[in-house]
């Protein structure tokens, strides 16, 4: 009996240790294999990294780098669109092979993962790496108990190039490596030993951590040259989805280039493209396009948060990416259109505190607005800065047939800015007695200001009570508005939201070159009590939109960013108005252009 | 050795009910470290696993979506879709909790009385009496300075046609007056 209980207990020990020494082991090994997959996660990183550095660098700069992948890691690759998967074994082959792949997106793809993308700036030509499975062998089955699987290292070298315009990444020459063998004995008895010499590969080295230790003679390539870009770079998000960079094409990577000349740090945010909104604390991905207000409303804010971005553009239309409707509910509209939520930050008061602006761009109209925008405005004005606000032009509707003043508080706006009334100064115009467009309508005046009657249902009729169609499409279009700043004060003149229409206002003076529009998304208010004005339109009696025009107006100075006289309008606007129609008047009055163009 | 050992056990079972219990308490540990670690190692690696959520690992997955009345005004909720978390930005509005909007609270001052307030109001600065009685109106509540009013606004009939408002206050005055373009 008693021998039988000493087998017992012998038995129960041997049980009891293997046990404990499995779970051991089995910790270890986790623990090893997580450290190893984060390792490689952030040489991937390091990796995208690079490459959004060369973007902006000057053709034939160089860079070289050694990424460590660990074996679960099944490849990184480039590709135009993220989460372009592979098969494992299709992966392998590529890798194997030598294949190249291109596109503006780096991915990662690992073992049980959901792959993972990030977009680069420029596109990239990289080679197929990750992890290539062994055959079995005995080091493969202790490296396999260990967790430490093998690690995988890549050399790569990073050239930029013109053309193709990108960067191009290649499997440099292996540095001539050294490999130092260190017999270990293995916690189960089993000494293992990698042959030492000096070796001098043409494809992955593999290294057994703990087990050899491996000292690398890097091959020194021609020196990298530094770009310095001027003045200190401030984070500018490029706020879309992946229809809208397909169709805006090259221009957008001339626009990232034109930004970041002007001191500014572009920063692509697709909603609609996981790896983009990673980080900024939505909690998702945006599934459909257009992208609802109220997700925007959700994601924007972390974005601008995460990057402390200084402005924000929103690149596409209603039809993209929706405006926040906005139901203020009283007696002239249901609803009204803003932007303004997206960029608030800080108080959740719907006030911006970030400079946001949007240049639209409808699925119905015929040209490709946002392009035009970036070529005839953005890019020029990004290298020169867009100059004072002379010369202006300014057309007011009078009060009455019979009254020779226009609506005071347009008075008050015109008085202040452009130095007199608009009937006595030269660069305004009252309708009637100019039926019709007046003289001046076609100059190229910098500084535009327009107070007629809107049409919700033509977004192009401005009008008056005394002569119908004063201002309609084609004048619009025969006007030349290069380079112009635009203050639409009509009623829905600033509105883009009925995808059914294939033009607007906005749409047509953007895709002619003009650098901003400002205007309202629903009915706006005034005062018309016919009499001159002699004092800023300002003040608690003043809470329509020529408020805000005339602080913007007075922020447009030498050294300050357009969006940000805008934004400092609007706050000022809204510390003076608190009432429904102000709350309505400071909403609805969108910022239409990139709100990072200097004065 | 084991002799010794079971001859101590055979003497004092309690040093044996020690043993077992501390051999099972070393287990536990072990076990316990192990998911400890493992999901630890799993919760910051830049990837949302399956296993993960929002709540137990936001920093890869994201933070969860806002939920209406937590007392957390959230990226996404405002004063229209939950003013029970986010305040009212317009001075004077309250909170109407069973649709999460911000309305205007409504004033004892009838539909009829607001608009002949006006209408008064308007005559009394220089509009024709005939004009204004010819007019139709509509009213809807509202606020100014923070104060509880009722907007009174012409009925526009054409587009493009200039129509005057005003926020009439419960004590009969109209407090400000505009029109719309």
């Amino acid at each position: 009996m008693k021998g039988v209980t000493e087998w017992i207990w012998l038995i129960a020990g041997i049980v009891a240790a293997v046990i404990i020494f499995t779970m051991a082991m089995v910790l270890y090994q986790n623990t090893v294999r997580a450290s190893i997959e984060k390792k490689s996660i952030e040489d991937f990183s390091k990796t995208a990294k690079i490459i959004n550095n060369m973007c902006w660098e000057f053709e034939g700069n160089t860079r070289e780098y050694t990424l460590e992948l660990g074996e679960t890691i099944q490849g990184i690759y480039a590709a135009n669109m993220p989460h372009d998967k592979y098969e494992a074994a299709q992966l392998t082959n590529n890798i194997i092979t030598g294949q190249q792949s291109s596109g503006n997106n780096l991915c990662l793809q690992m073992q049980n993962k959901k792959e993972q993308c990030e977009q680069l700036d420029c596109n990239v030509n990289f080679p197929f790496i990750g992890a290539v499975p062994e055959e079995f062998s005995l080091s493969v089955l202790i490296n396999q108990l260990t967790g430490r699987g093998k690690i995988f290292d890549y050399y790569l070298q990073f050239v930029r190039t013109i053309n193709p315009p990108g960067v191009l990444v290649s499997l440099g020459p292996i540095p001539t490596t050294t490999i130092v063998t260190i017999p270990t004995t293995s916690t189960i008895g089993t000494s293992t030993t990698v042959p030492g010499s000096t070796t001098t590969l043409s494809g992955p080295t593999t290294t057994i951590p703990g087990t050899t230790t491996t000292i690398a003679t890097t091959t020194t390539l021609p020196g990298p040259t530094t770009t310095t870009l001027p003045g200190p770079s401030q984070a500018i998000l490029l706020i879309t989805v992946n229809d809208v960079v397909s169709r805006v094409g090259a221009s957008l990577d001339q626009y990232k280039q034109a930004l970041s000349g002007d001191g500014l740090t572009p920063i692509l945010i697709r909603l609609d493209v996981d790896s983009d909104v990673k980080g900024c604390d939505a909690g998702f991905v945006a599934s459909s396009v257009p992208v609802s207000s109220s997700n925007a409303q959700r994601m924007i804010p972390g974005c601008i948060t995460k990057y402390n971005a200084k402005y924000v553009v929103i690149l596409g239309g209603h039809s993209y990416i929706a405006q926040k409707e906005v139901p203020v509910n009283d007696v002239i509209d249901e609803f009204i259109y803003s932007d303004d939520w997206y960029a608030d930050t800080v108080g959740n008061d719907g006030i911006p505190d970030v400079p946001i602006g949007r240049i639209p761009d409808g699925i119905n109209h015929g040209d490709n607005v946002i392009s035009d925008y970036i070529q005839k405005a953005a890019i020029p004005l990004h290298s020169s800065g867009w100059g004072a606000i002379d010369p202006k032009y300014g057309y007011v509707m009078r009060s009455s047939d019979s009254d020779s003043y226009s609506w005071e508080d347009s008075e008050c706006f015109i008085y202040s800015v452009f130095g007199s009334s608009c009937g006595s100064s030269p660069d305004c115009k009252l309708s009637p007695p100019n039926i019709g467009v007046p003289p001046g309508w076609n100059t190229n005046s910098k500084f535009f200001y327009l107070d007629m009657h809107g049409d919700a249902d033509g977004y192009q009729q401005f009008m008056n009570d005394h002569a119908q169609n004063t201002v309609g499409a084609s004048d619009t279009n025969s006007r030349n508005w290069d380079k112009t700043s635009a203050l639409i004060y009509p009623c829905y003149g600033g509105r883009i939201n009925n995808v059914d229409l294939a033009d607007s206002f906005v749409l047509n003076v953007l895709d002619k070159g003009a650098v901003l529009i400002i205007g309202g998304t629903g009915n706006q208010l005034g005062i018309q009590s016919g009499k001159y004005c002699d004092h800023p339109p300002e003040g608690s009696n003043y809470c329509f939109a020529s408020n805000i025009f005339y602080k913007f107006a007075k922020g447009l100075t030498p050294g300050n960013r357009i969006g940000e006289a805008f934004r400092a309008s609007k706050q000022g606007f809204f510390s003076e108005c608190s009432g429904s129609s102000g709350y309505k008047q400071g909403h609805q009055n969108v910022f239409y252009g990139d709100p990072s163009i200097g004065v | 050795m084991i002799n010794q050992y079971q001859q101590n056990f055979e003497k004092d079972p309690k040093k044996l009910i020690i043993f077992v219990l501390l051999g099972i308490l070393i287990v536990a540990v072990i076990v316990l470290l192990f998911f400890l670690l493992s999901s630890k190692k799993a919760c910051g690696n830049g990837i949302c696993d399956e296993k993960e959520t929002c709540s137990s690992c936001p920093e890869d997955c994201g933070s969860c979506p806002p939920v209406c009345g937590n007392n957390k005004c959230e990226y996404g909720e405002d004063e229209w879709t939950c003013c029970d978390d986010c305040k009212c930005n317009i001075k004077g509005m309250i909170c109407n909790t069973s649709t999460h909007s911000c309305i205007a609270p409504s004033i004892q001052l009838s539909d009829q009385e607001a608009i002949s307030v006006f209408k008064e109001y308007l005559i009394d600065n220089g509009a024709d009496s005939t004009t204004v009685n010819s007019k139709e109106y509509e009213t809807k509540a509202s606020v100014y300075d923070g104060e509880p009013t009722k907007t009174v606004c012409e009925k526009r009939i054409s587009v493009g046609q200039t129509i005057s408002c005003g926020e009439i206050a419960q004590n009969k005055t109209v407090v400000y007056s505009y029109s719309v373009r």
